[in-house]
């Protein structure tokens, strides 16, 4: 696990204009590891993930990618190298599944260009298939369900090849079936060497899935803050939680194996 | 792609029919005036005509070529192009706002031209540069309504549509102005006369200009095809799939407001053709934008042709403004189209 450094964030506030809602994160990503963004809502995990895929400028400090400053990238050859899957993305033409995912060799492809070649191909089929979306591949993404578009948006970032994923809140849609294979998807991404970034409210699915979590937290009016950042093991702590979300939440933790633990309400 | 060969087929029939509507108008426009002439007699003279330099050994009437070569054939080619490049400026547009109901009136072009028009001609400037004139001020406009929906990485879409009515209001107080204030009655007249649109009276000279814009309009819109897909997406998933959004923005505005531009110049304000085309289009095509744009260019090429016939031969001795006549249709259109749009797409 511990190999090259993917990603690397270097100091960074993210924010609009010069006003930072998140400041001061500093983080390296290995190649190949999952890395959770958790906090409570507002804290700035969109923001901060929206900067780590150049949607927004970064207000201070810098996302190191491969060791080279993201913000002197080309975009296109960014693109090749980093996807990003918006919470809920739509279409204003009339586009099916298919067509959506083959939207992700854009920058793979000419701009003009619209014939898929065989690379090209070989790529939208294999992320319509890790998505399970072979039934749905004819369809409107206007008359599918919230999760079947969901999944459709993060074939079509598969499709994009890229080195680095980058996933908002990848199971808000999702059913319990589809958030499995969702975890299953991401372990086998994780095992071929994709490094993947996941702004995430279900901690139980950060347990499983993350090498890394990073929690954001904001306190008053100020931006918030690292408040901490380690393997879901050493960091998911009672303690780190209730400073994270100001409640009290339980852990479970299984005696035979200290890397799965289980957090619920405790009610 | 999605059209299977069944479906191919279809598009393909569709195209061609749209393509034998505008032929079929053409001779029927070139053919129907004050002075009505044979089909076959006028296709003798036109292709007589440009492959014998004008002598035509099967016509007996002298007169009847120069009404044909100099008169209706001109006239029905700026009516055709101007369609054409009205409903594809429509169409960008439409893509960039992603909203159906975007027109190229909404970017204040029009009415700027317009506008430009109206001083020219109380100022008494030469007829011969009213095109210039309509042409600047659609540019100015363009660049006015532009510059106050730039926000940082693009432009705001919400502020286009909103600063480019708003312009329009100014241009249109500004030009009932012109009219009440203005002493002589001819050049209130004048003014009217173009802002109600029409092609009377224009030739060759003013079709150059237009076909050039108009082609080169189009072909850029068909090569960017692909990104206004893309584009689709909304702007945040089209940059992480590494489209310069705010540059193609850029591109695509003034891709739509040359054509536009052009289109003012040579007919004044002809509304409505770049609502009404996209959207008929769209009922007719589905998804391949492609087949979209080139049909929306037959479409608005077919709309302005019989409009403008019918503009001239309806009158009782005078000419109906075309655009007047358009809005008629348009207006309507319109309104349907906002009955039937779901609220979130609009």
């Amino acid at each position: 696990m511990a190999g090259t450094i993917a990603l690397q964030l270097d100091a960074l506030s993210a924010g609009f204009g010069s006003k930072a809602v998140v400041e001061g994160v500093s983080l390296a990503v290995p190649k190949g590891t999952v890395l959770g963004i958790a906090g409570a809502n507002g804290a700035g995990k969109s923001t901060l993930l929206k900067t780590i895929a150049r949607l927004l400028p970064p207000v201070k400090g810098k996302v190191l990618i491969d060791g080279s400053d993201l913000a002197a990238m080309p975009l296109p050859h960014l693109a090749r190298k980093v996807a990003y899957v918006a919470q809920d993305i739509s279409s204003s033409r009339d586009l099916t599944v298919e067509d959506m995912v083959a939207l992700g060799r854009n920058p793979h492809q000419r701009w003009w260009q619209w014939r898929s070649e065989t690379r090209d191909k070989a790529a939208i089929e294999q992320a319509i298939k890790a998505t399970d979306l072979q039934e749905l591949r004819q369809k409107s993404i206007a008359e599918v369900s919230g999760g079947e578009r969901q999944r459709a948006t993060i074939a079509m970032s598969l499709a994009q090849e890229p080195e680095i994923l980058l996933l908002d809140e990848p199971t808000a849609h999702l059913d319990f079936k589809h958030q499995k294979s969702l975890l299953q998807l991401l372990l086998r991404l994780k095992s071929e060497g994709m490094t993947v970034v996941t702004c995430l409210h279900d901690l139980n699915f950060i347990a499983q899935v993350c090498d890394q979590v990073l929690c954001v937290k904001k306190s008053g009016r100020a931006p918030s803050v690292q408040l901490f950042a380690g393997s879901p093991a050493d960091v998911l702590t009672a303690e780190n939680l209730k400073a994270a979300f100001d409640t009290e939440l339980r852990i479970i933790r299984d005696s035979s194996d200290p890397q799965i633990s289980s957090v619920f309400f405790g009610l | 792609m999605t059209s299977a060969a069944g479906s191919r087929t279809n598009i393909t029939l569709r195209l061609a029919l749209l393509a034998g509507a505008l032929v079929a108008g053409f001779m029927t426009s070139v053919c129907i005036g004050d002075v009505c002439i044979e089909p076959v007699k006028a296709l003798t003279v036109l292709t007589g005509g440009f492959a014998a330099g004008g002598t035509n050994a099967g016509v007996s009437t002298p007169g009847l070529s120069d009404i044909l070569t100099q008169i209706r054939l001109p006239r029905t080619l700026i009516a055709t192009t101007v369609g054409a490049a009205l409903a594809v400026s429509g169409y960008i547009l439409q893509a960039l706002s992603r909203n159906p109901l975007a027109d190229p009136y909404l970017t204040g072009v029009s009415s700027g031209a317009g506008l430009a028009v109206a001083i020219a001609i109380m100022i008494g400037v030469d007829f011969n540069f009213m095109p210039a004139s309509a042409f600047a001020g659609g540019l100015l406009a363009a660049l006015l309504v532009a510059q106050m929906a730039r926000r940082a990485g693009g432009l705001s879409v919400t502020r286009l549509i909103l600063a480019g009515v708003a312009l329009s209001a100014v241009c249109g107080s500004l030009i009932t102005l012109i009219i009440t204030q203005s002493g002589s009655a001819p050049q209130a007249q004048g003014i009217i006369f173009w802002l109600a649109g029409g092609i009377a009276g224009r030739g060759w000279s003013d079709l150059t200009t237009l076909s050039l814009y108009t082609a080169g309009g189009i072909i850029a819109t068909l090569f960017l095809s692909k990104q206004i897909r893309v584009l689709s997406l909304g702007d945040e998933t089209a940059q992480a799939l590494g489209v310069d959004v705010s540059r193609l923005q850029w591109l695509l505005l003034a891709t739509a407001v040359l054509m536009c531009g052009a289109a003012v110049a040579a007919s004044g304000l002809v509304a409505f053709v770049g609502l009404i085309a996209p959207n008929l289009a769209r009922m007719l095509f589905v998804r391949d934008e492609r087949v979209e744009i080139i049909a929306t260019a037959l479409i608005g090429a077919v709309l302005v042709m019989l409009s403008d016939l019918a503009a001239r031969t309806l009158g009782q001795g005078q000419e109906l403004p075309l655009g007047t006549l358009l809005s008629l249709v348009g207006g309507p259109f319109f309104l349907y189209l906002i009955s039937t749009t779901k609220g979130e797409e609009v």
